[in-house]
């Protein structure tokens, strides 16, 4: 595991010396703030504010955010040659992935960690937020965040086309996503159930996001990232003897 | 310049068929473990995975006999399979502590725990019950979340209460035999053999508090009967048989949808009998007598309150010399002198501009006080939550009184009570005279309580809002009719538990619109105009290097 502090310090300047990064924080904080404001406007005079409005929205919004984050960082590393000099370099294949994934978690955190400090708001207004739900959400749509950006990875390193990987990224992303309305496909209750527990709503949607912090969804959450960042690195691997 | 465009080789295609042989494979064994047998979605998966199988092996047969042959074989075949390995161990684990049940509650309310109210009513279970609900494949995420709950009982009651789904669309017939529609919940007994028990089967209705309806809804099968309220019938009163609009059968059928036991009496029968009003009787209902009780009917009151009884008087306004409870009468006189609450011979006139009233003898619960009476009336939530009252009397309330007494409803400051009730009666004419009439507030609803012996009374100055023609309209009024009679059997505490914090309405925002602006402009210019100010720093800087 030697190079996963190296590479991740190296991604994580990346992130932050490329203006590409900066338009997509920007627009990733732009569209929160969008939807706290517009859950705050009909909260007034009605309810107390949603304190799980943002993590919600960011539910469906990591579909495009996800992919947006990781489609570069193995794809563009093969298109213009560069993965042949990171596979020579003295660090091992898994250290590539986890420190390029830990990056990207890492940068994404930081955005989420904007977004939670608006919760201060709400206090502070007299909004009366359910602060333990404020914390459910969050601690859900981190680890489901988790999970999109390691879905992402793979189709990464899967292929040399940023667009082909941001492409099937967000396919899956779009299918992992719709746990809760897999019953309109599906008219077989049991499986529509299996395919909802494989799902990423299927562990945010009645758990996370109203204040239920369940083991089984940390275990799913945690497992889907540990497993693809696991096919990413045998991916990776695969290069060395195709 | 860079080429960004797609080019999808013979290879890439035979690369996704492999991938997508892996996946179906994969999804097929999950699903036979997590199902335990081979269902028709499993065979599906099981077909898609051969058929990606073979398009490998169309598109790119050398690479699919390398696969399996060559040198990328051994180390295909190794990452593939402890890639498997890996996904299968994480299942495992996935499945192990999915069984496990472990969950925080970490809501401020603690909305989705259960309450030692709960676990009360559990104990007391005499047999096993199942929670049977019906959810079709489209209401899925509804049955997941209602699972959060029934499972919670399921653990806390040890397995006593089990939980099963039925699909109402793919077993229609059985859903007939429940009348279920699709979302619906029943709870029923089981027998020795885990049979369900059909007399017991009970639904459930869900007012979106998950464990209150439940609970509440255990509560009244195990207490199946054991309240019962006696209507007097033998005074003129209005009658639980009556359909119309001046009956009270709804009144009645709804009582009996509650697990209430409703009788109609003869109490002058049993006072000419010398008998007592029977210990059963959990409340003597007196809706609109028409005649004047006798000096010993109200004995037999007494008596029955002595020990521990409920009376629940609904009395109309009275324009005649003789009727029930005039303000000189003898139950009217007991009534101020043991339990210091009395009926006035004066109608509220309710002159507050701007109310929802046809006219101004059609007074509204313009102002209640905090009591299980009035939990569910005036709700700032729900508009139509008022209690309305036809043509109501007045009544006063000791303000030293022999026992503990109250008022729950009252009309507005601005109304008064109509003294004259010839002019009204006869003429339909009102007006406040002054030194006549008596200026308002006045009391509609009034409440008294023995302490020593827990005898209870309540007195309303009405009897029409509990009719068929108005318990519904406005639906306040059958909640102050329920609230009155869970008051005076104390059905709330006995039957249902305590309010948890979560069915206390949550409190309402206020915020100004400045405050509002000046919010938006943080979150969705500040905030974001700074990171772009960031980025186009930081790209400025480096096009100048």
């Amino acid at each position: 595991m030697n190079g996963v502090g190296v590479i991740f310090w190296r991604e994580m300047r990346g992130y932050f010396t490329s203006p590409y990064a900066y338009l997509i924080a920007a627009a990733f904080l732009l569209l929160a703030g969008f939807f706290f404001v517009s859950n705050l406007w009909l909260s007034v005079e009605q309810t107390p504010a949603d304190p799980a409005a943002i993590p919600e929205f960011l539910s469906f919004g990591m579909i495009f955010f996800a992919p947006l984050l990781t489609m570069r960082m193995l794809a563009e590393e093969t298109r213009e040659g560069t993965m042949e000099l990171l596979l020579t370099a003295p660090v091992s294949d898994s250290a590539i992935i986890i420190g390029k994934f830990l990056s990207a978690w890492g940068f994404y955190t930081i955005l989420l960690g904007i977004t939670a400090s608006y919760q201060i708001i709400l206090v502070n207004i007299g909004a009366f937020p359910d602060l333990g739900k404020a914390v459910a959400a969050y601690i859900g749509i981190w680890l489901y965040g988790g999970a999109c950006l390691s879905v992402g990875l793979v189709y990464s390193a899967l292929t040399d086309s940023q667009i082909v990987a941001g492409f099937l990224s967000m396919a899956t992303l779009f299918l992992l996503y719709l746990g809760d309305n897999i019953g309109l496909i599906v008219a077989d209750v049991e499986l529509a159930r299996l395919l909802r527990t494989l799902t990423l709503q299927g562990h945010f949607s009645t758990s996370f996001a109203v204040g239920i912090f369940r083991a089984e969804d940390v275990v799913f959450f945690a497992g889907l990232i540990t497993a693809m960042l696991f096919i990413a690195i045998r991916i990776v691997e695969s290069r060395r003897w195709r | 310049m860079r080429d960004d465009s797609i080019i999808l080789t013979r290879s890439d295609i035979g690369q996704f068929a492999s991938i997508a042989f892996a996946l179906f494979a994969l999804i097929a064994a999950l699903s036979y473990f997590y199902a335990g047998e081979v269902r028709p979605h499993t065979l599906v998966l099981i077909a898609l995975a051969a058929l990606s199988l073979i398009a490998w092996a169309l598109i790119t047969p050398s690479e699919f006999v390398g696969f399996f042959t060559g040198r990328q074989a051994r180390r295909g075949t190794v990452a593939v399979f402890s890639s498997v390995l890996v996904i299968g161990i994480i299942s495992m684990a996935y499945l192990y502590v999915e069984r496990q049940v472990i969950a925080y509650d970490l809501t401020e309310t603690r909305e989705f725990t259960l309450s030692d109210s709960t676990a009360r009513i559990i104990e007391r279970l005499p047999r096993d019950l199942r929670i049977i609900g019906f959810y079709s494949a489209e209401n899925i995420a509804v049955r997941e979340m209602d699972d959060q709950f029934w499972r919670q009982y399921e653990v806390l009651s040890a397995g006593r209460i089990q939980r099963i789904y039925i699909d109402p669309v793919e077993q229609p017939a059985v859903a007939e035999t429940y009348g279920a529609q699709d979302g619906d919940i029943f709870i029923a007994f089981v027998d020795d053999n885990g049979e369900i028990i059909p007399q017991s089967i009970s639904y459930v209705p869900m007012i979106d508090k998950h464990e209150r309806d439940m609970s509440l809804a255990i509560n009244r099968l195990l207490q199946e009967g054991s309240f019962a309220a006696f209507f007097d019938i033998s005074h003129g009163q209005r009658s639980l048989r009556d359909t119309s609009s001046g009956g009270l059968s709804i009144a009645g059928e709804l009582l009996g949808l509650n697990g209430w036991r409703v009788v109609e009496f003869d109490l002058q029968e049993l006072v000419a009998n010398d008998q007592p009003i029977p210990d059963e009787a959990s409340v003597v209902v007196l809706s609109r007598p028409r005649q004047p009780f006798a000096p010993a009917t109200i004995d037999a009151i007494d008596d029955y309150l002595r020990r521990g009884g409920s009376l629940f008087i609904m009395a109309d306004p009275v324009f005649a010399d003789s009727g029930f409870l005039l303000e000189d009468s003898a139950f009217n006189t007991y009534l101020w002198e043991s339990w210091g609450i009395r009926a006035l011979d004066a109608v509220v006139v309710e002159l507050l501009p701007g109310l929802d009233n046809p006219s101004p003898l059609d007074v509204v619960s313009i102002q209640i006080f905090d009591s299980p009476i009035t939990a569910n009336v005036n709700l700032p939530d729900e508009p139509d939550s008022y209690a309305m009252f036809r043509l109501a009397r007045a009544l006063e309330i000791s303000n030293t009184p022999p026992v503990n007494n109250g008022r729950a409803v009252l009309s507005s400051n601005m109304s008064y009570a109509e003294t004259d009730l010839v002019a009204l009666g006869l003429r339909d004419e009102y007006d406040f005279d002054e030194g006549e009439d008596l200026p308002g507030p006045h009391t509609l609803v009034g409440f008294a309580v023995d302490a020593e012996t827990n005898g209870r009374i309540v007195l309303v100055g009405d009897s029409d809002f509990a009719t068929d023609g108005q318990i519904g309209a406005p639906p306040g009024n059958a909640q102050l009719f329920f609230g009155s009679l869970n008051w005076l059997t104390e059905f709330e505490e006995r039957i249902t538990f305590g309010f948890q914090p979560s069915a206390i309405a949550p409190p309402t925002i206020f915020i100004s619109p400045s405050q509002l602006d000046q919010v938006s402009f943080f979150v969705i210019f500040l905030v974001p105009g700074l990171v772009l100010l960031l980025g186009a720093g930081m790209w400025f800087y480096r096009s100048r290097r």
